[in-house]
């Protein structure tokens, strides 16, 4: 796709989201004035940014709900929820849209007829003028009329005021067909206009003439919102402004008037040295190139004299007496004033992918740098060769120090908030609660939480489904919460936090709660669990048995929230984030869902260990101790094997047998390796320990996406490569 | 033609489109400070009107209409009343 596609793709995406949120914001504000101009310019820039490329039936769309749009705001037509509707369905129609021009650059072949029937019904509001605000605009009898310019002459209707309107277009409106001269003229009420032109024209010759470089400035007797309709589709270039010639002082006086005024509060601020000697000549320019010359306040030019004098430390008056100099700190050495700054947004919008390429280039150079300590041991086995190992060693720790400060800068890179994610939902509860008739409200705290890009773009799926689940199992009809005595409207909160290394999302609701006593019974009945294991079960315990895999509590299969893939799934998809899944309920009272996940998916401290043929990484700080124990110290329960270490049972884990490697010949020692996994510790019985080693863990993909016993994979200093082992699943598959 | 060119003079007449820029900027860069008649000038693009101001050119109108080529004057502006 080329580059100004691909920005169009990306840009009208970013507009849809602010449009949404514009929407639903409106639908409990209708007469909100920002967020109908907020949702106007997101239109109107998605049509502009349109018109670059031949998408017609999607112009002619998106110019009908901008229609609508400026309707509504002139106040012609009511905002309503049947307009709210229509639009949220020209945006999902937006959605598809851009969907097959990312992958084929095309719009469907569907797109004229499905444009024609939704710009019909879009426009069918305008007509229909349906609801319209009755009540007078009085803003603009309320406004207060600024003062008419000198450069204008005095018009028919001056004294009661006109507007002035000051229309800049853009450098390339002669390529989206725009002809601004033409809307002046057409313009309702125009009195007078005037050309604006550019400070320096280029000699003819070099002159573009298809990049317009002059503005207008045009007085009419419309009312406001009439020019604004006019001028809807260039409302971004447009101001109005309400001016009215009177008796009071003319525009420039009252600027000097202004100017003054301002001069003399700054000279009231105490100042010392250079500071008050540039004031003390600043304010006698003022004085002598403006103040004199015009018909100022007296008010402002007396204060003015009496100030400098004040800071001067002499009497005010036109004939000073000389006194002694004023008591001023000795002239510090300033630095010279920098040159004012452009002004700049701060931000650069950066393709995703080239961060992810810089970031790769980070993880290369920390697994290269990983390699030195292996140069540094086979230096040591070189005669005469201690100096070139202290050598390397001082190299590595250079080389250590620059590419964790690279890591962590381009970490903070990849940061973004996770309210990008958590807002969108809210579309989703409005549309699933009114499909089932309930009333839900969707709350979102913490949306400011940052996480790394990896982990939020991820967030998505688990989160629809866990808030898809609160509205269609938990949160209760009107009548049934009205019955429990609970408000009718029911909520669901996601709430967002920091805590430790971790991004935390809670989804809570106030529903029906979860009732522990079905999940057990759905789990003995589907051989999940043994009713032995059940006993000796807390009861948040029981209630952790939903994430197992087949379980799902509701009898009626819910074309919403889908077919009792949920829970098990949501949980697989967590722990491949490398995160935890936990859930607490209160019968009759609602859930929470507690999603706890890694900030960054990016660099991980492992401890390596070696099973079979394999090396496997272990994260460190899932590591409790490593040990050697004999075997003749293993007991056994059953199938079960552990081992007492400090007076903790441990049990094990035999890493040969889970990854159906051949045993070994009756070794001597064991290695044993105790990790904690949400708070319980088990011993990995592994073959050899290997050092810890600083990777870039990149999560599995592909087939072998579906191995929970892998967190990712991750490249090592030599080329080969590492299994991260994803310790809850190894601990779990053992267990069960 | 909307667009009449001599060596002394261009002559714009009725609706004048954006693109009548591609004959007219030659014509004003090669005559500086040319004369353009807009006595029979109806209407102009806005690209036109810019190139005219940009160009200095020497604007003629012997039409005693008061209309929009007011603004190709000294002021640039165009008082309707």
């Amino acid at each position: 796709m080329n580059s100004l596609l691909d920005q169009f793709v990306s840009e009208c995406r970013d507009l849809i989201e602010t449009s949404s949120r514009a929407l639903l914001a409106l639908e409990t504000d209708t007469e909100n004035p920002a967020q109908i101009n907020e949702l106007f310019r997101a239109i109107h820039t998605i049509k502009g940014a349109s018109g670059l490329f031949d998408f017609k039936p999607l112009t002619s769309c998106v110019h009908a709900g901008e229609d609508l749009l400026d309707a509504v705001r002139a106040g012609d037509v009511a905002f309503n929820s049947g307009i709210a509707d229509l639009l949220l369905e020209m945006l999902d129609r937006l959605v598809e849209w851009l969907d097959s021009i990312e992958d084929s650059e095309t719009l469907p072949s569907d797109a004229q007829e499905i444009s024609a029937a939704l710009s019909t019904r879009l426009r069918d509001y305008i007509s229909d003028g349906a609801g319209v605000n009755d009540a007078d605009d009085t803003s603009q009898q309320t406004e207060v009329a600024a003062p008419w310019p000198d450069d204008i002459p005095v018009l028919e209707g001056a004294e009661t005021g006109l507007s002035l309107i000051t229309y800049t277009p853009g450098e390339t409106t002669f390529f989206a067909g725009g002809d601004p001269l033409r809307t002046v003229l057409a313009a309702p009420g125009l009195l007078w206009m005037q050309v604006v032109q550019p400070d320096d024209w280029p000699d003819v010759d070099q002159l573009d003439p298809f990049m317009l470089k002059i503005g207008f400035r045009l007085v009419s007797s419309a009312t406001v919102p009439d020019l604004e309709k006019h001028f809807s589709y260039d409302i971004d270039d447009v101001s109005i402004e309400r001016i009215a010639a009177t008796d009071g002082p003319s525009a420039i006086e009252q600027l000097a008037d202004d100017i003054l005024q301002s001069q003399a509060a700054l000279l009231a601020t105490p100042q010392t040295g250079v500071a008050a000697e540039n004031i003390q000549k600043s304010a006698a320019d003022v004085v002598a190139r403006v103040g004199r010359n015009l018909n100022v306040s007296d008010d402002a030019v007396g204060d003015l004299d009496a100030t400098i004098a004040d800071v001067r430390g002499e009497p005010a008056g036109n004939d000073p007496a000389p006194v002694d100099k004023p008591q001023v700190a000795e002239p510090e050495k300033q630095p010279a004033a920098a040159p004012a700054k452009q002004r700049s947004s701060g931000y650069l919008r950066v393709d995703s992918d080239r961060i992810d390429a810089l970031m790769n280039l980070a993880g290369e150079l920390i697994v290269a740098k990983n390699a030195m300590p292996f140069l540094a041991r086979k230096a040591e086995n070189i005669e005469d060769g201690r100096e070139l190992v202290r050598e390397i060693k001082m190299q590595h720790n250079t080389i250590n120090r620059i590419a964790e400060e690279l890591q962590a800068a381009i970490m903070q890179i990849r940061m973004v908030p996770v309210g990008s994610v958590l807002s969108r939902f809210n579309r989703l509860v409005r549309d699933m609660s009114r499909k089932l008739g309930k009333d839900i409200r969707y709350v979102v705290d913490g949306e400011d939480t940052e996480a790394d890009k990896a982990i939020v773009d991820e967030l998505s799926d688990p989160i629809v489904h866990l808030i898809r689940n609160s509205i269609d199992h938990g949160i209760e009809d009107p009548t049934e919460r009205a019955e429990a005595d609970k408000p009718k409207q029911g909520t669901i909160r996601v709430s967002a936090f920091n805590k430790d290394d971790s991004v935390v999302i809670e989804i809570t609701d106030d529903g029906k709660g979860i009732a522990v006593d079905k999940v057990v019974k759905k789990a003995l009945e589907r051989g999940l669990i043994d009713a032995e294991r059940v006993n000796a079960m807390s009861a948040n315990e029981k209630l952790q048995l939903i994430f197992l895999p087949g379980l799902s509590t509701k009898e009626e299969v819910s074309d919403l929230s889908g077919r009792g893939v949920g829970m098990d799934v949501v949980a697989s998809m967590v722990r491949r984030l490398g995160g935890q899944i936990s859930i607490d309920s209160e019968p009759g009272l609602g859930a929470r869902v507690t999603l706890s996940l890694p900030l960054s998916m990016a660099v991980q401290q492992l401890m390596m260990v070696e099973v079979g043929d394999g090396l496997y990484g272990v994260p460190v700080d899932s590591v409790v101790e490593s040990q050697k124990i004999s075997p003749v110290s293993i007991r056994r329960h059953r199938d079960a094997e552990m081992v007492l270490l400090r007076d903790r049972l441990i049990p094990l884990v035999r890493m040969r047998d889970l990854f159906q490697c051949d045993a070994q010949d009756d070794p001597e020692t064991l290695s044993v390796m105790v990790v904690d996994v949400n708070g319980h510790e088990s011993g990995l019985v592994v073959d050899r320990f290997h050092p810890g080693v600083d990777a870039i863990v990149k999560p599995m993909s592909g087939v072998l996406a579906n191995y929970d016993c892998y967190s990712g994979t991750a490249l090592l200093g030599d080329g080969s490569i590492l299994l991260a082992l994803n310790l809850r699943e190894i601990v779990e598959c053992q267990y069960h | 033609m909307p667009i009449s060119l001599t060596d002394t003079e261009a002559v714009l007449s009725g609706d004048i489109d954006i693109t009548d820029v591609d004959a007219l900027h030659p014509w004003l860069t090669e005559h500086r400070g040319g004369t353009v008649d807009l006595t029979d000038c109806k209407s102009a693009h806005t690209a036109v009107v810019q190139l005219l101001i940009a160009a200095k050119a020497n604007i003629k109108n012997n039409s005693e209409t008061n209309d929009w080529r007011s603004i190709l004057s000294n002021s640039n502006s165009y008082l309707l009343q």
